[in-house]
């Protein structure tokens, strides 16, 4: 007799098989003592994790204890901060990138670019300058072009962001 | 104010709207977090995670599905992400390995007498690989179904069985390899206690 697989019968006993198992293994489990008592044993298994993984007191005390809505809302940023913190970031990044490039450029104008350490630098700043243009192409005609509505739209931001915060401390 | 009209509120941006869901589901989240984490620091910092993202991505959820399944979608990714970041994801064991674990059918010990021991299967738990603990936690923790383990982890629902069969497969290995530990720590400590032995 073909006993039933072991996958199969997790499946039976959580409610996922389809009709057509259900009743292979109703009717086998009818006439077959071996795997009856496997079902019970595997019920019994399915129980103990079960029970395992349930909170006890101890767990049920801290949870209980905690309260996250304070430190929840301290961490929500609204849309126009994380605006302002992205413009920021911009703000940094194009004079940084333009910091990089130039340097890279010294150095790689003292080094032999057959040297291991010259090529490593002569693929760095290859990589440098296309990020830079691609930063030129973004920023439709140069580095001004980039900062300029970056920076008004970062002042814009943080000012309705204070403007908010002073309006929140006084409805409090 | 209700579930429904505090996501309404919280969608047009509200904070304090929120505190209201944060209320309603913490513990919960909370609950999962432990479990996943198997710890309660961690917990508490991937549960506030959890509602900080929940937030940021709330004019992505539709109103007209249910709240609770879209929440712990979010914690059980913020678990992994953690998990994850921290390098507490083994990685699964062999189809080798596990074979010769085997099933209760080929007489492997029966996780009922190996569970006895809360503390050691919660152990057990959170040295399973991420996937299997996964489905381990929805399954027998948050009680779900396949189905709703499916769309919870986002996982085919075919997968889930599978996963659930080889995580059982593991944690009885887990369970009786500490089991055999403990027997031989107790046999030391007795050895030692016998003087002249």
């Amino acid at each position: 007799m073909k006993h039933i697989e072991f996958e199969l019968m997790q499946r039976f006993l959580a409610g996922e098989a389809d009709l057509a198992e259900q009743d292979t293994v109703a009717e086998h489990l009818a006439c077959c003592d071996q795997c009856a008592a496997l079902l019970a044993q595997v019920t019994a298994d399915d129980a103990a994790l079960a029970g395992a993984l349930r909170f006890d007191d101890d767990e049920m005390q801290w949870l209980a204890s905690v309260d996250l809505t304070g430190p929840v809302l301290q961490n929500i940023r609204p849309w126009y901060q994380e605006g302002a913190s992205l413009a920021v970031g911009l703000l940094v990044l194009a004079p940084a990138l333009w910091l990089l490039n130039w340097v890279v450029s010294m150095i790689t104008a003292s080094v032999v670019t057959d040297t291991p350490v010259g090529s490593t630098l002569e693929f760095l700043k290859g990589l440098i300058a296309a990020l830079w243009e691609l930063n030129l192409y973004l920023g439709r005609g140069g580095l001004l072009v980039t900062i300029w509505p970056a920076l008004a739209l970062a002042a814009a931001l943080w000012l309705f962001y204070a403007y908010s915060k002073k309006e929140d401390r006084s409805n409090a | 104010m209700d579930e429904r009209e505090a996501l309404h509120l919280c969608q047009a941006g509200d904070k304090n709207a929120f505190a209201v869901l944060v209320r309603q589901y913490q513990t919960q989240v909370l609950g999962l977090c432990l479990r996943m984490t198997g710890n309660r620091e961690d917990a508490a910092d991937v549960a506030q995670q959890t509602f900080v993202q929940a937030f940021r991505h709330l004019v992505q959820y539709d109103p007209d599905q249910p709240f609770r399944p879209w929440l712990f979608r979010i914690a059980t990714n913020e678990c992994v992400n953690f998990l994850r970041r921290h390098k507490r994801a083994p990685l699964p064991a062999d189809s080798e390995t596990l074979e010769a674990v085997s099933d209760p059918a080929d007489g492997a010990p029966a996780l009922v007498d190996l569970a006895e021991d809360r503390e050691r299967v919660r152990t057990a738990v959170a040295q399973l690989p991420l996937q299997y603990r996964q489905v381990v936690v929805a399954y027998y923790f948050q009680e779900l179904s396949y189905q709703e383990i499916a769309r919870q982890t986002g996982l085919p629902i075919g997968t889930v069985g599978t996963l659930l069969h080889r995580a059982k497969q593991q944690l009885r290995k887990l369970l009786t390899e500490a089991e055999v530990n403990q027997g031989e720590a107790h046999r030391v400590r007795t050895d030692a206690a016998v003087p002249g032995r």
